[in-house]
């Protein structure tokens, strides 16, 4: 633990309370707050017990017998940081039960606690640095679930306002993404706890994304499963990228080489998009639609689908779907090859095209445009977001009469 | 003390009895709002159209796709965030004037608007005020026509003034002199009592700046016929003569806008609704409103004061020589 860190726990009031995660070895927690934030102790207790639990089941055991858990001041820039059995949050003055920032900090922090390495012999700092990213927005995310509103704070950062309407988290049956980017678990970007840098558009966070893209494409228990194996191989040695895809190509029976190598590759960028979509009566039948579909890829990222060259396979890896719903509630899906710079479908149907989308299911998560992703041709009105217009309004409203009350 | 609260219940009377006229003024900054709200309107549904399937099935939004929208804004684009929801958003206006937050530049357009509006309207408000009875629109445009441009000058003077306050005072106080006593507080709540005596101090040097702006205004439509640089200086003469009086109104009229954001904060957060849900829009206005009709209240109150203390034409009248 470093100096600043043991200053800071010297005068903090000491608990220790046991927690055995099933099947796993006891563990001792060690919980260390300010005599004011005391009231919050059983809070932090139950999120820490809660979360040595997930992540024991998803990684594997705790590595150690004891967890040290400090309840820093809020100016220390620490809420989030872990050493070897140690872990730091941050309890706010002014917490309303909704504000869930301190349990967020202190599950980023535990999740790093299951893949910290150091040791001067790291390599890849920015690969260990974004797996500890991506496994305390997981865990954030799966602990917290719709509890897990977006919390902006006012006045200097002294009083929060959690937006219950908002949440960061959708219920784990709901097949969106989880927000890949969460305040607590990225921020300080570039604290020294840090194995490098979180700044966004780094490596680290990269990384963070990438694996995010991988779960999302051979799915949470396939991935869940390399990582525990990988952290029981590694055990406590430093973290290579190519070592964990190997990890998981073993893991899958299948090369997947294509996917890391430009998921982990900073430089790719992954832009797929719909260039055009036309649905008009046939030249020669009128009863009949044509729909025309343009699929572009405006990057350099290549989502291949397979390891083989693209020369092998004629008709493409089909590695991207894209999907044309029609006015009659019908839908098509086709499959094309993510390393081609464009493709063309051309449909015909008693009902005209609405929409076409391509990676509909959303899982190319790197893709750096998504808004191009899927194209309408009848845009419906929206209620969520003609209401959240009106929203604004009142916003503007209140901006224009502050600053005209000073004038 | 007695004037303050005097003027205080005439403001509010004056208020009461002109229901039309404020319906007048909230139309007309919903208005002026309108249009830009309309263009974000157009985009954001083009954008919410073009979400991908899975997330467009979700019924409400997807603060990923917020996200996304963020990442691609521009302008006023830029500025649509999750404070604009409910009671975050008179909380971020109020937080940003304190914190001196900066504001994207897009912002000066509809601001700029607002602040014409409002000089075209105080004109024809106060008129009415001094009035004591409503002129029919045509003489609300007249007296607003009548008094823009020395109204115009005036805000733009307190503007630059207040800007000035911003680039030195601010900065100093919440730069410097806030790190180092915060860096001394040893707790939490020290800290921010320390911010909010920061606040006190700054807020109350803008305050005096729109104070003097006011009462500018209000001699000039008192005293017609007066340059917008002699009501300046007529205005900034009246507060410090009766700074207490003045003070106490203002605190009076100050007490009055806390209690409506506070009875918004508590109808938000505690009445539960969804984002932006439509009941949450009412609200809004409701609260827009009650803005409105505060500074209507104000205004009213400033003219009573003004005319109730009754040195207005003495001071006028020693003035008149230096015209």
């Amino acid at each position: 633990m470093p100096t600043d860190v043991a200053a800071i726990a010297s005068g903090l009031q000491e608990r220790l309370v046991s927690h055995t995660p099933a099947g796993q070895p006891p563990i001792e927690l060690r919980l260390l707050t300010r005599p004011e934030a005391a009231a919050r102790t059983e809070r932090l207790v139950g999120i820490a017990t809660s979360a040595l639990d997930l992540f024991g089941e998803w990684f594997g055991p705790y590595p150690g017998s004891r967890l040290t858990i400090i309840d820093a001041p809020w100016r220390s820039g620490l809420a989030g940081a872990a050493y070897p059995q140690v872990v730091v949050t941050s309890t706010r003055w002014i917490a309303p039960d909704r504000d869930l920032t301190s349990a967020r900090s202190l599950i980023a922090a535990i999740a790093r606690e299951y893949w910290l390495t150091g040791g001067p012999d790291r390599r890849d700092g920015w690969f260990e640095e974004g797996l500890m990213l991506y496994a305390g927005a997981r865990g954030i995310h799966e602990l917290l679930d719709t509890r897990n509103v977006t919390t902006p704070r006012y006045f200097g950062g002294f009083v929060p306002l959690p937006l219950r309407s908002l949440s960061i988290s959708f219920p784990p049956a709901d097949p969106r993404p989880w927000s890949r980017h969460v305040v607590e678990v990225n921020e300080p970007a570039t604290a020294p706890w840090r194995a490098s840098s979180a700044a966004p558009g780094g490596q680290a966070q990269r990384a963070a994304v990438a694996l995010h893209m991988i779960e999302r494409y051979i799915g949470w228990p396939a991935l869940q499963q390399a990582l525990a194996a990988f952290r029981e191989q590694r055990h406590g040695r430093p973290l290579s990228a190519q070592e964990f895809a190997a990890v998981v190509s073993d893991q899958r029976g299948s090369d997947l080489g294509w996917l890391f190598d430009e998921a982990f590759r900073v430089s790719a960028r992954f832009d797929y998009g719909i260039e055009a979509l036309s649905s008009e009566p046939s030249a020669g039948d009128a009863s009949r639609i044509r729909t025309s579909v343009t699929v572009r890829r405006y990057g350099d990222g290549l989502f291949a689908g397979t390891s083989e060259a693209r020369a092998a396979i004629p008709g493409g890896s089909r590695s991207l779907p894209v999907e044309v719903r029609f006015a009659d509630g019908s839908r098509v899906r086709d499959g094309w090859d993510g390393r081609d710079v464009g493709g063309d479908f051309v449909y015909e149907s008693r009902s005209r095209a609405v929409s076409a989308s391509v990676d509909p299911d959303v899982v190319v998560l790197l893709d750096a445009d998504r808004a191009n992703n899927t194209r309408t041709l009848q845009p419906g009105w929206h209620e969520a977001g003609a209401r959240l217009a009106f929203q604004w309004i009142v916003w503007l409203q209140d901006v224009m009469l502050s600053c005209t009350a000073l004038a | 003390m007695t004037h303050a609260v005097r003027a205080f219940g005439e403001g509010m009377w004056a208020v009461v009895r002109a229901p039309i006229l404020l319906a007048a003024v909230a139309l007309a900054t919903l208005l002026v709002a309108m249009p830009f709200g309309l263009v974000l309107g157009q985009r954001v549904q083009t954008s919410l159209a073009n979400q991908p399937p899975l997330a467009a099935g979700g019924g409400e939004i997807d603060p990923d796709w917020w996200a996304e929208f963020r990442n691609h804004a521009s302008g006023l684009e830029a500025t649509f965030t999750p404070t604009v929801i409910g009671f975050a958003a008179p909380l971020d206006n109020l937080s940003a004037v304190l914190d001196g937050t900066a504001r994207p530049i897009a912002l000066a357009g509809p601001i700029a608007l607002a602040v014409v509006l409002w000089a075209f309207l105080w004109g024809g408000l106060m008129d009415r005020f001094v009035r004591g009875r409503a002129a029919g629109p045509r003489g609300f445009l007249a007296a607003g026509w009548r008094h823009f441009s020395r109204f115009a000058i005036i805000s733009l003077a307190s503007g630059v003034v207040i800007l000035v306050l911003y680039l030195t005072v601010h900065a100093v106080l919440f730069g410097p002199v806030y790190t180092w006593l915060a860096g001394r507080a040893d707790s939490e709540p020290l800290a921010f009592l320390w911010r909010i005596g920061l606040y006190v101090i700054f807020g109350g040097l803008i305050a005096v700046v729109g104070l003097v702006a006011d009462y500018a205004r209000v001699s000039v439509v008192v005293s017609d016929g007066r340059s917008a640089r002699e009501a300046i200086r007529l205005g900034a003469t009246f507060v410090r003569r009766h700074f207490s009086t003045v003070l106490t109104l203002y605190v009076l009229t100050g007490t009055m806008f806390v209690a409506v954001l506070a009875a918004y904060g508590v109808l938000d957060i505690y009445g539960g609704s969804r984002v932006g849900g439509w009941r949450a829009i009412v609200l809004g206005q409701a609260y827009i409103l009650a803005r409105l009709a505060i500074r209507l209240m104000v205004a009213a109150s400033e003219v009573a004061l003004f005319r109730s203390v009754g040195d207005h034409v003495r001071v006028g009248m020693r003035k008149a020589p230096a015209e």
